[in-house]
């Protein structure tokens, strides 16, 4: 009964979404349709791709969109993955499991040798990759992913290792915090928030792009200390 | 005095009363004394004044007024000398019982809300005061705790049943008319026309007769008067249901006029007319359900349905005499039913909260002051000659004969004989009778609560040798509400409304008293016997309880008890049970099941989507 | 001059700083929410005087408004955010010596972070701004309300994580088909080019956004979520979800519905939901005996009440959804905090364990009744004021549709003044039981009283004096109603 009711529920769901999309240019008339969103005053998105490179000097399009035209966003969204952290860390907080049986077992020689032969290279590819966030495909948020999967291998592979919490703390709010700022002094120098107001430099060159690859440097060790917080938190050993 | 000033004493009054219970309760007892009697005074000097201004310049965009007009003073002086009678009673009373600072600010709160009640100048100040009224009364009906709590509830829920009504109608006049002031709805409702003024009138009627237990919406009352504290009582049936009485001469001749009002209805059955036969009705059931209570205040609280009867039946009959005696009636019964309410306090304080009729008798010889004064009361709620109950009855017959109603007429006489009924046996069963041992050595009740025995006595029968004091003031009101001024001697009525002089009455009175005193020294005197010759026909006296008042009344009450059961309590219980049962079938949506919740999201989408392609939305 | 943007980015700077404090000293980091508000509280009445003549547009990146994201500080947004900091500020101060177990650093954070959501949503310009600040403040109170990690908590949080992260999820499939639909954010722009698309695109996506808000400003039948989840957290974190978050969501709503979209022929409907959820909020709050699931339910009831004011689509009908938002959040916060203290005292949330408090805990008490008689809109607290203007809106309309509707919606508070009153009865009227264990550290500390005894004094001042917001609520109401001039002042001419 249940199941023919959500079914029934979701067809009905779909077709309203089918409905939706049936007006999206696509075909002959979509043609026609997206020649009217050519204009730069009607589709934002054009827009961004056609005068960005000009406006912030930022070889990365997609970096420019995300930290300066919707950079609040990013902040924002930054911030969500700050509570989730967070949030975890809390629910967790109070019940760490006891040893388990597993834990007795010492890692192979092998295995946490190859772990921390490889730590420092995933480091490299990670703060490369937040580095030249405004450069190359990639950013703060993968960035940090990758760093944190550093952390990971280290806490599967080296289980006497443990994280320094408070350390990783102190990075996630000095990051958060200096995200705010750069944003904070755009307002105070120029009136706006999250103003570029740096030089922007020349284009394709390392530093360009005026505040984003610092804000981008920010946002990668934030996520990646969040990530790792929360691998910390699931690892159940540190408070 | 303004009216203003009155206010800002009234709640300022309850508000220090609070304070200084902090710091000492003899201070507070004698603040919250001066503070009533201070109101008494204030109020009397403003006699014949008019006035209306604002006092509360945009209040949500609407200007609050406060006026001093005939009606309002009028009931104002009523609602403070009760509130004072209470208030000097309640000394001992509550002396030594729990939260005796919540109790005096409580009552001080619902006095000064009542007086804001009859000042307001217009609607919205009136329902602000009428809500502060309501639920002030609340607290202090729930405050004996027990049974009381439920009774609070009863009353509170139905409270606020009518106090949305009342909203709805008022709001729907301000809608129309885009004023709440009193006098500018009256000026601009005369243009009206087709069901509006019938919708307002019953809206209203509904808030203001369940303030007043209209049957069938008085069931909240006997709970409630019988289970507040006695002094309470005394204010909640002496004043707190005229309130409603307040209000629906207010807006029914103050608002909507007497011309208006004629015309409100279907051609063939007028609102006035309903509100006359439910008025019959509320007469004629309580009284025979007051018969059969056994609790003291509970019978007092049933007779005060029937009493309202009388004043809805004389309100709704829209005569210049009718108005008369229905304002005279509301005055009368605020003084002897606060007297009543008040002796049965002494009794019941006296004994231990015992106000069982069936257990108690013979307090004559205990309390003989209290006696006095509640056989007064009695005679004047049954309208006895030269009591002011007489009157206002009178007047009530009068427009009822000369109108042509005699249903309406002899329902009102039924209701009469009932209470002759009732007041004896609530007479004879406390005070009359043997003395039960237990209650040998009663003292009498303390000074603080004979004194306002004594005045409402005093009133009783001051009003009914010289009806033209307050006869006089009634007058004017009545002349101010669109009909013809009521002229009155001082001692009754001139030939053009019909003859009365009490003073006819006093002869008549002195006549028959002359001849008992001359009966009794011409005839032989009475030789005192010892009880056993006459009582046990020459046997020895039991030793027991051989006086027994159980079960007064009791052939009537085979014949009619069942009948006589409120069916709409156990109407409105009964649906209350059934409500409790659809609410817990509701909490079921609720099923704890997440799967199920999600469900729900998704089905509201499908819905708005379904209903938007199918054209609805 | 300063800008509004402060009022996100300070408190957010704040909570980012919060660990770092609290490396320092433990005791200092507890005040730093307090701190936080307070400086919200003070920049948001500070800049409310400005906003009543004209809403302040703020740019971010230094881009013209339909460029870039943009905060528009309007008279509903700041009068909205000036409460959000009114009530963060009093419970964070409650908070204090509240919590007492758990992650006491995580809740500092998340509790700041909450009400930064709550201010974002208030203040933005731009439709996908929206949502992210919803979700900032929806995750950081999915983690509250699980915040004491005891399973009913947990369970709760679980549960609201379901249903809000489906509802977030319908939020952005709708954002996502409206902006495939005009290509553009900006809700000014949107409201500008809307006219010229077909009806049913822009209908589904109006449908997907109502149902995803509709979780979080707890409609029915969206909100089953809310009374577990608001009674099971902390009763401080109870009172912002109450008074604050929910009213997030119904604020996103009428946003959309009005601004965005200006969508008149969905207000019926939203009336008729308006009143189902006061009714089935009020019945269900009718028979509970645990007292903050009862006033978890009364909080739908009232968010009902709202919706159908605002879906009343008159400047009077919005005035008084408003002040009622503003009022409920008062007398719910109030409410909430004084439980709190009484649940400590007693260990139990049973309403009968509320026997005799008034004897008690006098002050808590008369807090408590102050709130709950200006929940059920007696005179002359604040609720009064705000129920009296909502029903003057309906009948001013004149249309037999919405007063029957509040005939049958006037239902419901007749129930909630029959459990709340029943309460009240528990407190002042019900003897203590005699072999009570006493818990000592229930006794409320000053910074409980302080906020609480604030709270009541709020409500009785407003209600006394409804002239103190009521300047704010007509400009308010127009800021949702009147499209085309917040279309102007947003992008210029």
């Amino acid at each position: 009964m249940r199941k023919q009711i959500s079914l029934l529920l979701l067809l009905i769901v779909a077709a309203g979404f089918a409905l939706c999309l049936a007006g999206a240019p696509f075909g002959a008339e979509g043609a026609r349709e997206s020649r009217r969103l050519v204009k730069d005053n009607v589709n934002y998105g054009r827009r961004y791709v056609s005068k960005g490179l000009d406006e912030n000097r930022c070889a990365n399009i997609v970096t420019s969109v995300v930290l300066n035209y919707r950079g609040f966003d990013t902040l924002g969204e930054v911030t969500i993955l700050f509570i989730a952290a967070l949030g975890l860390g809390a629910v967790l907080y109070g019940r760490r499991a006891g040893a388990s049986p597993d834990e007795a077992q010492r890692p192979s020689l092998i295995l946490s040798t190859g772990c921390r032969l490889l730590f420092p290279l995933i480091m490299l590819v990670g703060i490369y990759i937040f580095i030249h966030g405004h450069l190359s495909p990639g950013g703060g948020f993968q960035g940090g992913a990758v760093i944190a999967s550093g952390f990971l291998l280290i806490c599967l592979g080296c289980r006497k290792k443990k994280l320094n919490s408070v350390a990783l703390g102190a990075a996630e709010s000095l990051s958060g915090l200096a995200f705010v700022l750069l944003a904070l002094i755009g307002l105070a120098v120029g009136g706006s928030f999250l103003l570029n107001f740096l030089p922007t430099g020349k284009v394709y060159a390392l530093f360009s792009g005026g505040i984003i690859p610092l804000i981008y440097i920010a946002i990668g060790v934030k996520v990646g200390s969040e990530l790792s917080g929360i691998i910390d938190n699931l690892s159940g050993e540190v408070r | 005095m303004s009216a203003q000033g009155i206010l800002i004493t009234a709640f300022a009054g309850a508000g220090l009363s609070y304070a200084l219970g902090l710091t000492s309760a003899r201070l507070r007892e004698v603040f919250a004394i001066v503070v009533s009697v201070l109101l008494v005074c204030l109020i009397a000097i403003t006699h014949g004044q008019g006035a209306e201004h604002v006092y509360y310049p945009d209040f949500l965009g609407l200007d609050l007024v406060l006026r001093m007009d005939a009606l309002a003073w009028f009931f104002a002086i009523t609602v403070s000398m009760v509130g004072c009678l209470s208030v000097i009673f309640s000394l001992h009373y509550v002396r030594g019982k729990e939260k005796e600072n919540f109790y005096y600010f409580a009552l001080l709160l619902v006095n000064a809300a009542m007086l804001g009640i009859v000042l307001s100048g217009d609607l919205l100040s009136f329902f602000i005061f009428w809500e502060i009224m309501s639920w002030a009364a609340f607290l202090l009906i729930s405050y004996k705790r027990g049974r009381a709590l439920d009774a609070g509830l009863k009353y509170v829920i139905m409270s606020i049943l009518g106090s949305c009504a009342m909203l709805l109608a008022l709001l729907y006049l301000y809608a129309n008319y885009n004023t709440l002031v009193i006098s500018d709805l009256a000026q601009q409702i005369r243009s009206a026309a087709g069901g509006f003024p019938l919708w307002v009138m019953l809206a209203f009627a509904l808030g203001f007769g369940i303030k007043c237990a209209l049957i069938p919406l008085h069931t909240w009352l006997p709970d409630a008067h019988s289970e507040a504290p006695s002094p309470f009582s005394a204010v909640l049936s002496g004043i707190l249901i005229k309130m409603g009485i307040y209000g629906f001469i207010l807006v029914m001749y103050g608002v909507v006029g007497l011309k208006l009002l004629l015309e409100v209805g279907a051609p063939w059955l007028h609102f006035h007319t309903v509100l006359c036969w439910l008025g019959a009705i509320t007469i004629l059931i309580p009284t025979f359900i007051a018969l059969l209570q056994d609790d003291a205040k509970r019978l007092l609280a049933w007779s005060s349905i029937g009493q309202i009867g009388y004043i809805m039946l004389a309100i709704g009959v829209a005569t210049s005499l009718g108005l008369a005696g229905a304002l005279f009636h509301t005055l009368n019964h605020a003084v002897f039913k606060a007297l009543l309410f008040l002796a049965v306090g002494a009794v019941e304080y006296k004994t231990g909260g015992v106000r069982d009729l069936n257990r108690l008798g013979g307090l004559i010889r205990r309390m003989p002051v209290t006696f006095a004064c509640a056989l007064i009361g009695g005679l004047g709620l049954i309208g006895v000659p030269l009591t002011s109950g007489f009157v206002s009855k009178w007047l009530i017959y009068k427009t009822l004969i000369t109108e042509g109603h005699p249903f309406l007429a002899l329902a009102a006489l039924v209701g009469t004989w009932g209470a002759i009924l009732y007041v004896y046996k609530l007479l004879h069963n406390m005070f009359l009778g043997q003395l039960p041992e237990k209650y040998a050595n009663l003292e009498a009740a303390p000074f603080s609560m004979q004194l306002p025995l004594m005045i409402c006595g005093f009133i009783i029968v001051l009003f009914g040798i010289l009806p033209g004091i307050p006869l006089s003031v009634i007058g004017g009101i009545v002349g101010t509400l669109g009909f013809e001024p009521v002229t009155a001697t001082l001692t009754g009525f001139g030939p053009q409304i019909g003859p009365l002089n009490t003073l006819n009455l006093c002869a008549a009175f002195a006549g028959v008293l002359l001849v008992i005193v001359a009966f009794r020294g011409i005839a032989a005197r009475p030789k005192p016997v010892s009880q056993d010759d006459s009582y046990a026909a020459g046997a020895a006296a039991p030793a027991g309880k051989y006086h027994h008042t159980v079960r007064f009344y009791d052939p009537l009450e085979r014949m009619t008890g069942g009948y006589l059961r409120d069916w709409v309590d156990q109407f409105y219980l009964s649906a209350a049970g059934k409500a409790k049962g659809v609410f817990n079938g509701v909490r079921r949506i609720y099923t704890g099941d997440v799967r199920t919740y999600v469900m729900y999201i998704v089905a509201l989408l499908t819905f708005l989507i379904f209903a938007h392609t199918a054209g609805w939305l | 001059m300063v800008s509004p943007i402060l009022l996100i980015a300070v408190p957010l700077a704040l909570a980012f700083l919060t660990p770092m404090v609290g490396l320092a000293s433990k005791s200092a980091r507890r005040y730093m929410p307090a701190i936080a508000m307070l400086f919200n509280f003070i920049v948001a009445m500070s800049l409310l005087p400005k906003a009543l003549e004209a809403p302040i547009i703020v740019r971010t990146a230094g881009w013209a408004p339909p460029l870039s994201i943009h905060l528009v500080a309007g008279p509903l947004g700041l009068l909205l955010s000036s409460l959000v900091a009114l009530i963060g500020l009093l419970v964070a101060i409650y908070g204090i010596d509240y919590i007492r177990e758990g992650a006491r650093a995580r809740y500092d954070v998340l509790y700041t972070l909450l009400l930064v959501g709550a201010t974002g949503v208030v203040l933005t310009g731009d439709l996908f701004n929206l949502f992210v600040f919803f979700e900032v403040l929806c995750i950081s109170s999915y983690a509250l309300v699980a915040y004491r990690g005891d399973s009913a908590g947990v369970e709760a949080g679980m549960k609201y994580l379901i249903q809000g992260a489906i509802g977030s999820s319908l939020v952005l499939i709708g954002i996502g088909l409206l902006y495939g639909t005009v290509g553009t954010l900006s809700m000014a722009d949107i409201a500008s080019s809307v006219g010229s698309v077909a009806g049913s695109r822009l209908f589904i996506s109006l449908a997907f956004m109502i149902a995803g808000f509709g979780v979080e400003a707890a409609i029915f039948p969206l909100n089953a979520w809310l009374p577990d989840a608001h009674s099971s957290a902390p009763s401080s974190i109870s009172a912002v979800l109450s008074g604050v978050a929910i009213k997030a969501g119904l604020y996103a709503i009428a946003r959309v519905v009005y601004t965005v979209y200006g969508a008149s022929s969905i207000l019926p409907f939203l009336a008729v939901l308006g009143v189902v959820t006061l009714l089935v909020g009020e019945m269900c709050a009718f028979a509970q005996e645990d007292i903050k699931r009862l006033l978890a339910f009364s909080s739908i009831g009232q968010m009902g009440l709202i919706l159908f004011a605002l879906a009343l689509s008159s400047a009077t009908g919005i005035s008084g959804a408003v002040f009622l938002i503003i009022s409920h959040g008062l007398a719910k916060a109030l409410l909430f905090l004084a439980t709190g203290y009484m649940i400590y005292r007693t260990g139990s949330r049973d309403i009968s364990s509320l026997a005799g408090m008034g004897k008690r805990m006098p002050i808590m008490s008369l807090c408590f009744t102050v709130g709950a008689f200006s929940l059920m809109g007696l005179p002359p607290f604040v609720g009064f004021a705000s129920k009296f203007t909502i029903v003057r809106a309906v009948l001013g309309t004149g249309s037999t549709f919405f007063i029957t509707l509040l005939a049958i919606g006037l239902i419901g508070t007749v129930i909630e003044g029959a459990y709340f009153l029943r309460i009240v009865q528990w407190l002042y009227f019900k003897p203590a039981p005699e072999a009570m264990p006493e818990q000592t550290e229930g006794r409320a500390p000053l910074t409980a009283l302080v906020p609480v005894g604030l709270l009541a004094v709020l409500i009785v001042t407003i209600g006394l004096l409804p002239g103190i917001v009521g300047r704010a609520l007509g400009p308010a109401a127009d800021d949702l109603l009147d499209r085309a001039a917040y279309i102007q002042h947003v992008m210029g001419d």
